[in-house]
């Protein structure tokens, strides 16, 4: 009974020290307990015995690990390139997994926002105001007002502004202005949200009071270490933003950055200081005064609303407020709001996914190639496995020092992966966001779940294809194994070799051509036709609300301005516009136009900008028919506009004919006199083109935001000098930014260049690992098949006909590799051709161009195994048998 | 080639060619449990619950090894090459055919030797301050 316990107590030390010593400790135990004297000696020795095994085993265990971990390594130095070349293949697969998801981690399925119970948080949607696909629909303050009084108990609701605007802030102490980003929001939102304040209170909540139109702000906690280091002073101090003075009152707790994925807030204030801060984006509206207050008007929608409902109270919560909203062609949807907005969410969520597929496949050529050199190395290994189990290692030794093997290399391989995804990582966020300095707006951490699964998937490719091969052949009977020496132990190892370079091949394919594709179509967005002539153009973002010029001498500034920046040296011309080429100009609707007949609730919108004499040709739109706008169309003039040929197709069939019609919002009085080819927003060259209409700035008194300025040199090079044309003649007047056109393209590309960068790499990778894997079964097979080309050659054979066999071996397998990925790339490039631009995914150049770069890899892999082959001397080839 | 001679559980080990010719003052000084096996294996060859034994008595019942501690001292000292196991038995008479016998190698003996003198000068040094009672 007491030798059994014993002997089972012997489990807990490792197999190899119980194989050895086992018996010995029974023997001794039992020796002991005979001689030992009455029950209390004998309880004595129990303990002895077990509290000795707790201490010795894992000892025992942990010296073994280091052994063969100190044995691992050693093996892994003595084949340094086969350890090195899995090593960086598996790095590189890992880590570009890991980048890969975890940016789309960070933007697509990112962390709720930090705030309780984020999931109770919806955004209302639906209704005609919606602006296409995006998060929340555009919302009038009465609208508002009419939800937050239908909202039942425990139902909160928060309106703000649907843009985070740009605005310049100054301190009682400071000369010079510093821009922030400001979000406008109602008192309610830091208490629906559930978010406290680290420093003072948030916005006061007082209904209609006098309260509610306090110029009061709350600071982020990123701005207020940024600009004020953190100081516990800051409460109650004076803040001019846009020339309003304001007091602060608070900061926000640190974690919270807005309710914006990519733009981190950095000033809170309420909705009601809209005239202060004179935000005016993002809006539609219909017959509304944009100098008097937005939030009780009606007819400007500029307000994104954002409830807190428990879940229970959902379908009660939206039928209230949809009733609330009768009448007004408004249909209530909840949209869920627990992860907050982003317009980065819906623009990368496709390329991010498939990039993360392309980065799987890139992941699986390295595991089929690190395969590969397994195999290659399991067949040569056996001989020393065979040895080491002559001398007595038993078999479940040497599958532990296997395994332990793989590990290692594994591991090595993750820290390569760290490395390589830490890098890439914030490249990747970098180049997406198109961030050139400073940090980025958000970052991407990396994942340890990604890390772990796809260092899992490497593992068991080199748990199957490294020990399993090796592991078998321990089986085998050591005498032959040993008299077989390197050469005859190659049975099925040869065949999986070339089924797994098939595989690569075939991935490979995927790859390259969507590389190819990717880079085609970039390469088609850059050079599209933008219908402006985008080279030595300038576009300045200015703000004339802010000069602190009164509106009616406003006209006058704009005539100096644009005369001092017309005569720059290097300037040809410049121009006003209310929306600028950087950006997009509001879509208005409700349209109506002579001898047009609207279809039931078919929208009629317009992109509306108003510009300057000489709009045209400053920025290189070409006039189609009749005339462009002049100096002589004036307020008092007849009202006349320019649009472009998709308005003029689409309202007036054939676009000639739109030349003398009218159109309007209440009544059709704008004449059309001219019809200008149709140009793309710089910010999304992607989308088609939208029905465009261009009015004189002198018949619509709007503020115009874009100075664009045509030059005869370098645009870069005049930025310093316009900058100070305008300075001298309206000192007041800020400029927001400066940016030549080509800059603009470059940065509205960002996404596309991800896309670009990425698959360019995967496609690399992919193509070098292919070239690799095959390199190294050709090697193999060629050194198998020496005594063969010995014989051939004697027997007549020359040399070129063995190297030819060589190469057309390699090309064979390639081949074999393109038939199998055929189908696959047609199915793969289906799957993502919204992604490309104005190509089929189906594109012939494409793939035959994929195909022969595929061939090329086979054979210059080829050759290098070809010519040994032809260098075989028969001689000695023969005598090798 | 790898070489696979570290690892003890391949087989019976000889010592290491190359610690045969180690420093024996490299190994001092020994662990209590080891000096004391060491000491056992000194006239005789002893199978390990005789070294059990031969250490209780000589010290009289102080130090009582238990089997598994026995046993990791003797795969290290093997592994150090300080006592080898035997293939012959050296007591025909009380042999057990069953037990490995161990016997202290030349570098085995020089370690013992050694720590046995830097006791024995720390004892010198004892009774020379006056911490002990000299020899009479």
């Amino acid at each position: 009974m007491g030798i059994r316990a014993f002997r089972a107590l012997l489990a807990l030390y490792p197999a190899a020290f119980r194989d050895e010593y086992g018996r010995e400790l029974a023997l001794v135990f039992v020796d002991r307990y005979r001689d030992a004297a009455g029950p209390w000696d004998r309880a004595r020795l129990w303990l002895e015995a077990v509290s000795g095994i707790l201490v010795e085993a894992p000892q025992e265990h942990a010296r073994m690990l280091v052994q063969d971990l100190r044995y691992a390594w050693r093996v892994l130095r003595q084949h340094r390139l086969v350890t090195a070349t899995i090593v960086v293949t598996l790095g590189l697969g890992i880590g570009a997994n890991t980048a890969v998801f975890s940016l789309l981690n960070a933007v697509v399925l990112r962390a709720p926002l930090p705030v309780p119970e984020s999931d109770e948080l919806y955004t209302v949607n639906g209704g005609r105001h919606v602006a296409s696909g995006s998060e929340g629909a555009r919302l009038s303050g009465p609208m508002f007002e009419a939800l937050r009084q239908a909202a039942p108990a425990r139902v909160g609701v928060v309106a703000m502004s649907r843009a985070v605007a740009r605005v310049y802030t100054r301190t009682d102490e400071e000369r010079e202005t510093t821009p922030a980003s400001l979000h406008l929001v109602s008192p309610s939102f830091f208490r629906v949200l559930g978010v406290s304040p680290a420093l003072g209170r948030t916005l006061p909540e007082d209904e209609g009071g006098a309260a509610a139109y306090e110029p009061v702000a709350v600071l982020s906690h990123a701005y207020w270490q940024r600009r004020f280091g953190g100081s516990p002073g800051v409460v109650g101090r004076r803040l001019s933003i846009n020339g309003t003075a304001f007091t602060i009152v608070g900061v926000g707790p640190r974690d919270f950055l807005g309710v914006w994925l990519e733009t981190p807030v950095d000033l809170w204030v309420p909705l009601t200081l809209q005239p202060a801060v004179k935000y005016s984006q993002s809006f539609t509206a219909d017959g509304a005064d944009f100098r008097r207050p937005w939030l009780p008007q009606a007819q400007i929608w500029w307000l994104h609303v954002v409830v807190r409902v428990p879940h229970e109270q959902v379908a009660a919560a939206t039928t209230a407020f949809a009733a609330s909203l009768a009448g007004s062609d408004f249909r209530v949807v909840l949209a869920p709001f627990a992860r907050g907005f982003s317009q980065f969410r819906r623009a990368f969520f496709a390329p991010l996914l498939a990039l993360v597929v392309m980065a799987a496949l890139v992941l699986l050529v390295a595991c089929a190639n690190v395969a590969n050199v397994l195999l290659a190395r399991a067949v040569s290994r056996r001989r020393e496995l065979a040895l080491r189990m002559a001398i007595g290692a038993g078999r479940g030794r040497l599958l532990h020092q296997l395994l332990t093997e793989s590990a290692l290399l594994v591991g090595m391989a993750g820290v390569a992966a760290v490395l390589v995804a830490g890098w890439a990582g914030d490249l990747l966020v970098r180049v997406a966001t198109a961030t050139t300095e400073g940090p980025p707006p958000f970052d991407a951490p990396i994942d340890l779940r990604v890390l772990a699964f796809a260092a899992g998937v490497a593992f068991v490719s080199v748990l199957v294809f490294g020990v399993w091969p090796a592991w078998r052949a321990t089986r085998v009977d050591v005498a032959s194994s040993l008299q077989a020496g390197a050469r005859g132990a190659i049975g099925g190892g040869a065949r999986s070799a070339r089924v797994l370079v098939v595989l690569q091949v075939a991935l490979s394919l995927v790859l390259v051509s969507g590389t190819l594709l990717f880079v085609r179509s970039f390469q088609k967005l850059q050079d599209v036709d933008l219908g402006v002539e985008r080279e030595r153009l300038l576009s300045v973002g200015v703000d004339p609300r802010l000069s602190g010029t009164p509106p009616q001498d406003l006209p006058e500034m704009y005539r100096r301005v644009l005369d001092a920046v017309a005569g720059v040296p290097g300037v040809d011309s410049a121009s006003l516009a209310m929306c600028g080429l950087q950006g997009r100009c509001a879509v208005e609707d409700g349209f109506r136009i002579e001898g047009y007949e609207p279809r039931t609730k078919e929208p009629v919108a317009f992109s509306v900008n108003a510009v300057t004499p000489g709009y045209f040709s400053t920025v290189g739109m070409r006039l189609v028919a009749g005339r462009a706008l002049t100096e002589w169309d004036l307020a008092q003039t007849t009202k006349v506009a320019v649009v472009n040929q998709t308005l003029a197709a689409t309202y007036f069939g054939d676009w000639r004919g739109a030349i003398g019609r009218r159109f309007g919002l209440a009544t059709p009085d704008i004449e059309i006199v001219g019809i200008v080819e149709d140009a793309r927003g710089l910010g999304n060259v992607k989308a088609a083109p939208l029905p465009s209409v261009f009015v004189p700035l002198s018949q619509r008194p709007v503020i115009p935001r874009a100075l664009e300025v045509r030059t005869s040199v370098d645009p870069a090079a005049t930025v310093a000098s316009v900058r100070r044309a305008v300075g001298a003649v309206a000192p007041g007047l800020p400029i927001e930014s400066v940016e030549t056109v080509e800059a603009r393209i470059r940065r509205g590309l960002g996404q596309e260049r991800l896309v670009v960068l990425l698959t360019s790499g995967f496609g690399a990778l992919a193509l070098g690992l292919a070239g690799f894997g095959l390199f190294g079964v050709l090697s193999y097979a060629v050194a198998r098949r020496t005594p063969e080309f010995g014989l051939r050659m004697a027997l007549g054979a020359s040399r070129s006909q063995v190297l030819r066999s060589v190469v057309r071996e390699a090309l064979g397998l390639v081949a074999g590799g393109v038939l199998v990925g055929l189908p696959c790339v047609l199915v793969a490039g289906t799957a993502v051709s919204a992604l490309f631009f104005g190509m089929s995914p189906h594109d012939g150049g494409s793939l035959v161009v994929a195909v022969f770069v595929l061939l090329g890899v086979g054979a210059a892999c080829g050759v290098v195994p070809a010519l040994r082959a032809a260098r075989v001397d028969p001689m000695v080839a023969l005598r090798q048998d | 080639m790898v070489r696979y001679s570290d690892s003890c559980y391949s087989g019976r080990v000889p010592p290491r060619a190359d610690r045969s010719s180690a420093d024996p003052e490299s190994f001092l000084p020994l662990h209590r449990d080891t000096f004391h096996i060491l000491v056992s294996l000194a006239d005789r060859d002893r199978h390990g619950y005789a070294v059990l034994q031969d250490v209780l008595e000589r010290t009289e019942g102080a130090l009582r090894l238990s089997p598994s501690s026995l046993y990791a001292s003797i795969r290290r000292l093997l592994e150090q090459g300080l006592i080898e196991e035997l293939d012959e038995r050296p007591d025909p008479e009380h042999d057990d055919e069953r037990r490995r016998y161990y016997r202290l190698t030349r570098l085995g003996r020089a370690v013992a030797t050694a720590e046995a003198r830097r006791l024995e000068r720390l004892l010198a040094d004892a009774r020379a301050t006056g911490l002990l009672a000299r020899r009479g």
